[in-house]
């Protein structure tokens, strides 16, 4: 068993030399700080999170644990079910309307005409503009005495001016509206990429089999953009989930909560309230909203892509 | 060798006196400053006292940060956690940093007769279970109400005789709407607390007497005969059409635009805001200033800026010293000049542009009738919370009283729901 102490050492030397060379370790030196930055601002704060989500936690005092309580009172609190429910709703009503009328938009843009630059600039426009001055720019449109109030009594659809932001029944549809305004151009650009990635031959092949413009694009065009109709629909619903820009600036969550969303929430709690242990449970439960829904839409949608 | 020893004494002197530099500067105190969106016009002006202060303490060098945006509790909050807070800081939110027990005790430091510099309305908000936590700088005053003579002339009301009592007001408002199609008084209601600036129902409470706690600070005490009748009026006035629909989602700045645009036909604005405006817009308007609008109690709604310090400081003493110096006679003088904000010292009030007999411009009229005023204030709790669960109590309440004036519950019920969800988060302490 006595193995003199020289030899020892030299042979551990000896082998760490073969695993490096075995392994080429030169690989993770490389990655080693994008895996530094990531760890730090990506993989503690999100470990961190779920720690600080089973304790009291007011930032000054250190969180002290107090198990599941947190979720116990989420379950309880109306306002968080509320919250639940608006977040769902803005969703579902987001993503199919980000997924249809960009379709539409880009298939509006897809030609070639002269100036259509000027239109897919205008179109994109948008989404280039900050969300606080949307939200201001809206903030006027929608009020009483703003543009759509007043074309809406001009034309006689409306006596008295709607409520856009302060009626709690539409609220929540005014500030999907203006999402959608921001965001179609965005995603415009992506089905555009998609479109012009299809050969011209599918489309001249299907002329001359006498498929008309619909079937055109229900057999043809649909079936190959498929890839950023998923793409859409992911980015679109996770945006979505983590709306908070529009209603911070548009409603406050209000009135009543009619608009308070997820994000919001978490903010109100986090930062209003103090309640960091309250907030990161929130943010638990968020972040298993999105890992579950992107996971069952990229289940569903695996291999179902089409090539002609 | 005389060379020799020459050299090695100019060494040794240099050391000596290279080391003595050295522990000068270690020994210099660093006061950190923090002030809310100041930097810009009145950069020069801040670095130019600061220059003076250190030149009169040689050891203070005193570092100046100034933080925008409305989150400065937050970030406040967060350079608390982080162990690096400013010594000496302009903050937002002092209810929950009195909870977490994060700031100097200013009554264990400062004189009697420093503390009775200032107005002792002021002083008295800034005191938690006995402890000083801040001193006044400056403040809105009492804010006056601004009307346009030319709408009320259009209603057929007396421009010369503006609402005095919110009561008059309300009755006004439904008249000049009647009359004109314009709203009469622009304000925004229901607002919750992440927008600080006003226009809470729990302000109106405040100028009317009615209490918000029990005594003993355990309960709710606001539901009350009065309280109900005043939430119903405000109530009917909006579900009537007399208030702006925006008005529940808007924010207090805004109710000053509104009338501005010409919306409306009186609102409650400072000097500093009047004098913002474009001064023929005003003048279309027909702009006069009046006394501020008051409820039964007869006072006036202010709000005011104070400065907190840390309680980690490592120099209590310099840094409530420099404290009294940022909010002293002198810098208030000053900063008045630049700008026509309330002081919170008496003794300022005694400089001349204070005494103007005939003013000029509407805001020189606004502020006399800031110092005119005698009527006493009333804190907003909004701006200076009387708690230290504020923020979820001002929520809570917001919540029901949008429920309420969007037609989902009564004024009653509003009333009982705010109680009953006080009662809860004050059960907590």
């Amino acid at each position: 068993m006595a193995v003199p102490k020289t030899r020892g050492k030299a042979s551990i030397r000896l082998s760490i030399r073969r695993f490096v060379r075995k392994y080429d370790l030169s690989g993770f030196l490389f990655v080693l700080p994008a895996l530094i930055l990531l760890g730090m601002f990506m993989f503690y704060p999100l470990i961190a999170t779920f720690y600080y989500s089973l304790t009291n936690f007011n930032i000054v005092r250190a969180p002290r644990y107090i198990g599941l309580e947190n979720y116990r009172v989420m379950l309880e609190d109306p306002v968080f079910h509320t919250v639940l429910k608006n977040t769902l709703v803005y969703t579902v009503c987001v993503v199919p309307g980000c997924v249809v009328l960009s379709l539409l938009l880009a298939l509006l843009v897809n030609r070639v005409l002269r100036g259509i630059g000027v239109f897919r600039s205008i179109i994109y426009l948008p989404v280039l503009i900050s969300m606080p001055v949307v939200g201001i720019m809206w903030k006027i449109l929608y009020s009483g005495q703003g543009f759509i109030n007043g074309f809406l009594q001009w034309a006689g659809i409306t006596k008295a001016p709607l409520g856009f932001l302060s009626d709690p029944d539409i609220a929540l549809y005014s500030i999907v509206f203006v999402t959608l305004w921001k965001a179609a151009g965005y995603y415009m650009m992506i089905y555009l990429g998609g479109l012009q990635q299809i050969p011209v031959e599918l489309d001249e092949a299907a002329v001359m089999d006498g498929a008309n413009a619909f079937r055109r694009f229900w057999h043809v065009t649909l079936p190959l953009l498929r890839p950023s109709i998923v793409l859409v629909v992911i980015i679109s619903a996770i945006g979505s989930l983590k709306v908070f820009g529009e209603v911070y600036v548009m409603t406050d969550g209000g009135p009543a909560d009619s608009t308070n969303v997820m994000v919001y929430y978490i903010y109100q709690q986090a930062f209003r309230f103090l309640k960091m242990g309250y907030a990161s449970a929130l943010g638990v439960v968020l972040f298993l909203l999105l890992f579950v829904f992107s996971l069952l839409y990229l289940k569903r949608t695996e291999g179902q892509y089409v090539t002609y | 060798m005389k060379r020799f020893r020459l050299t090695v004494i100019a060494a040794a002197l240099t050391m000596v006196l290279a080391f003595a530099g050295m522990s000068l500067a270690q020994e210099k105190i660093q006061i950190e400053f923090w002030t809310i969106s100041l930097a810009g016009p009145f950069t020069d002006w801040i670095e130019d006292f600061i220059a003076r202060y250190e030149a009169e303490h040689p050891n203070v060098e005193i570092v100046w940060v100034d933080v925008p945006g409305a989150d400065v509790a937050q970030k406040y909050l967060t350079a608390i956690s982080a162990g690096m807070a400013p010594d000496v800081a302009n903050v937002y939110g002092l209810a929950q940093l009195a909870e977490l027990d994060v700031l100097l005790d200013l009554n264990e430091y400062i004189s009697e007769e420093d503390k009775a510099a200032y107005f002792p309305d002021m002083i008295e908000p800034l005191t938690f279970n006995g402890k000083l936590l801040g001193l006044p700088w400056y403040g809105g005053g009492a804010a006056p109400i601004i009307y346009s003579r030319a709408v009320f002339e259009e209603a057929g009301l007396d421009p010369d005789s503006p609402p005095r009592t919110y009561a008059e007001a309300f009755e006004v408002s439904r008249k000049i709407k009647d009359a004109t199609g314009k709203y009469g008084l622009m304000t925004v209601l229901g607002q919750s607390h992440n927008k600080v600036d006003g226009g809470q129902e729990l302000d109106w409470f405040i100028q009317y007497g009615i209490p918000l706690f029990s005594e003993d600070g355990k309960r709710a005490a606001f539901n009350t005969p009065e309280a109900l009748e005043l939430l119903t009026e405000l109530y009917e006035l909006y579900s009537e059409g007399y208030l702006p629909q925006e008005a529940l989602t808007a924010v207090w700045s805004e109710a000053q635009q509104w009338y501005i645009a010409g919306r409306g036909a009186f609102t409650l604005t400072g000097p500093q805001i009047i004098n913002r405006a474009t001064p023929e817009v005003l003048e279309a308007l027909d702009t006069a200033v009046g006394y501020p609008i008051v409820g039964p109690t007869g006072q006036a709604l202010t709000s005011f800026q104070y400065v907190v310090i840390s309680g980690d400081t490592k120099y209590p003493e310099q840094a409530l010293d420099f404290a009294l110096y940022v909010t002293g006679t002198q810098l208030q003088i000053e900063l008045i000049e630049q700008v026509a904000v309330f002081p919170s010292r008496p003794d300022v009030l005694e400089h001349p542009m204070f005494k103007v007999e005939s003013p000029q411009t509407l805001g020189e009229m606004a502020r006399k009738r800031q110092v005119e005023w005698d009527g006493g204030f009333a804190v907003s709790p909004t701006a200076i919370p009387p708690s230290t669960l504020w923020p979820e109590l001002a929520q809570a309440f917001a919540r029901e009283t949008q429920r309420m004036y969007t037609g989902q519950i009564t004024p009653k019920e509003a009333l009982d729901n705010a109680e009953a969800a006080w009662n809860r988060i004050l059960s907590r302490q």
